[in-house]
């Protein structure tokens, strides 16, 4: 028995949403520049 | 000796960040609440929730950390009373929560480490080999029981462990463990994930594919619905409790951040890698597994009692169903992930209460990390010994559950309502790597408090069976787990009254006598934590840093 349409398509929308905020925003940090502030002893 | 630690990189904060967030909750509590509220119908207010709580209250902590790092505040109590006013000097004690919560949630997690540590052992060594699942039930049920030396030597290492990792500090330490645990877990849990959703109905003697409890989890329950504000209470509750949130950790992390570093973008992606966690592989794991051999009635009722069971009471035996190499892997993957959960947690707990430690009475890294050891070893020892008759689950409740909750309502209170809105908006949005949408500045200000509100009340006065339904239609019985019968300790006075055999009543007196005991001790350590604070601030006032 495979799982019914409901179950899947709200399980795959749910993990889709999941995923694709995490790798977007974990790409975001990997890819953003590291900024040395020269002002850190202000 | 000042407190001038860092993190060595972004990446590494991150998932020290998402470390702190990510527990066995994640595995064993998550899956389990979307069981208990409708399994499909849960998911939509668990995600409505994180984006109306979860988002708002990291925002709101992560910026609170940032703000007190800049003023070399690295604990609560002193990050609390530089937002406020100055005459408001009583928000430092309602910090002693971001200390307290910190030192009693390691004194008895650092238990259930350990415990994941032993288990990973005895996966490895075959423990589980050939043993019934009722063998495998009462391995555990003695384990706890009834602990012997080696129960102790595997939580005395654990603490050790994590003392020793503390004591090198956040790059040298606590970012290390993070960036090889983290990815370590991923790659656990994405293989029993795996496993989970590829369970075949008569192979390896399951009784039903992974399917029936996929089905289970994702449909919506029939009879359950989305308006049923018992399904917004565990939601909003579970969203809460998996973020670590209103404990004080985040904003000791945060506190060790550059000035000018970003919040926004950071706290996101934390955030949302516990989500992944939770939500992705949390999911495919405990549920499917144990339907696939014991069934949908079977596993209802095995979840009444929380995920604990299915964790440690079950999933050793059904390791055993794939073959011996199999049942080792998937031990050591299991234990370990729920290892590496613990330890990135347990860490974080540590670090609020060395920064107190280090910021107020100078004393250096090593010596801080070595105190807050030791104090978790006294706390948690009646965690240890007793355990049978309840002290573990009074440590979880107060310092664990009721403690999160007040800590959080009175710190958006003071962040978005004293400290104010607009200057609250600055510090998160402030050196921003991501455009913060505006409506956060509504949410925060409104909708996370009201929703702090609704679980804090659900908490106090909760009704029986959480049935929020019959509330509204005017009966409002308290639940025994509600924080009102809970004090008046109603449900063990009900056993104790319908008790008639001595053996039996003698066990439930000392039970009540032992949870009395571990709530005064819980009381105490507040009220000790609360004299040091006010022992730190007439020291900063001596020494002309109380501005």
């Amino acid at each position: 028995m495979g799982m019914n349409t409901q179950a899947l398509i709200t399980m795959i929308v749910t993990n889709l949403i999941v995923i694709g905020f995490t790798a977007f925003f974990f790409w975001k940090v990997l890819k953003t520049p590291h900024v040395e502030h020269s002002d850190e002893a202000e | 000796m000042s407190n001038t630690e860092s993190w060595g990189s972004r990446v590494g904060l991150v998932l020290a960040m998402a470390g702190n967030a990510v527990g066995l909750g994640n595995f064993l509590r998550f899956p389990v609440q979307a069981v208990q509220n409708g399994g499909g119908t849960f998911i939509i207010p668990y995600l409505t929730c994180f984006l109306l709580m979860g988002i708002p209250l990291l925002f709101v902590e992560w910026s609170m950390g940032r703000f007190g790092g800049k003023f070399g505040d690295h604990s609560t109590p002193f990050i609390l009373s530089n937002m406020a006013p100055k005459k408001q000097f009583l928000w430092k004690y309602v910090g002693v929560f971001g200390i307290f919560t910190n030192l009693a949630v390691a004194a008895y997690y650092c238990y259930l480490e350990s415990w994941t540590l032993a288990y990973t052992w005895h996966s490895v060594s075959g423990s589980f080999h050939g043993q019934s699942a009722e063998g495998v039930a009462n391995f555990f049920n003695n384990y706890v029981l009834n602990p012997g030396s080696e129960a102790f030597l595997f939580w005395i290492f654990c603490l050790v462990l994590n003392t020793y990792i503390l004591s090198r500090g956040l790059s040298g330490g606590v970012e290390k463990v993070a960036k090889i645990g983290m990815p370590l877990l991923i790659l656990f849990g994405i293989f029993l994930a795996y496993k989970g959703l590829t369970v075949e109905a008569g192979v390896d003697g399951a009784k039903y594919s992974s399917s029936e409890g996929l089905n289970f989890l994702w449909s919506p329950t029939p009879g359950s619905s989305i308006w049923d504000p018992k399904v917004w209470v565990a939601a909003a509750g579970q969203i809460f409790f998996t973020l670590s949130v209103g404990m004080g950790s985040i904003h000791c992390y945060a506190s060790y951040m550059r000035k000018k570093d970003d919040v926004a973008l950071n706290a996101m992606s934390a955030g949302w890698m516990n989500e992944f966690v939770e939500v992705c592989l949390g999911a495919a794991i405990v549920i499917p597994i144990s339907i696939g051999y014991f069934g949908i009635e079977w596993v209802i009722e095995a979840t009444k009692t929380g995920g604990l069971g299915l964790g440690f009471r079950t999933l050793p035996y059904l390791f055993q169903q794939w073959g011996p190499t199999l049942a080792v892997i998937s031990g050591l993957f299991w234990f370990g992930l729920l290892f590496f959960a613990g330890i990135t947690s347990s860490l974080a707990m540590g670090t609020p209460c060395m920064g107190f430690l280090q910021d107020e009475f100078k004393m250096s890294r090593q010596k801080s990390a070595w105190t807050f050891g030791a104090a978790i070893f006294i706390l948690g020892l009646p965690t240890v010994l007793f355990f049978k008759y309840g002290v573990f689950d009074e440590y979880d409740y107060w310092a664990g559950t009721i403690s999160l909750v007040v800590f959080a309502l009175l710190e958006i209170i003071l962040f978005a309502w004293i400290f104010g809105m607009e200057k609250g908006w600055k510090e998160i949005t402030s050196h921003a790597d991501i455009k913060v949408p505006s409506i956060f500045k509504f949410i925060i200000k409104w909708v996370t408090p009201t929703l702090l509100l609704f679980v804090f009340v659900g908490a106090f006065f909760k009704p029986v069976d959480n049935d929020w339904n019959a509330v509204f239609q005017g009966s409002w019985v308290l639940d025994d787990g509600s924080v009102i019968n809970t004090i008046l300790n109603s449900g063990l006075h009900k056993k104790i009254a319908s008790t008639t055999d001595p053996a039996q009543l003698e066990e439930l007196n000392k039970q009540l006598t032992f949870i009395n005991w571990s709530r005064l001790l819980l009381v105490a350590t507040f009220a000790g934590i609360a004299a040091l604070v006010y022992v730190a601030y007439r020291k900063r006032v001596k020494e002309g840093r109380w501005a």
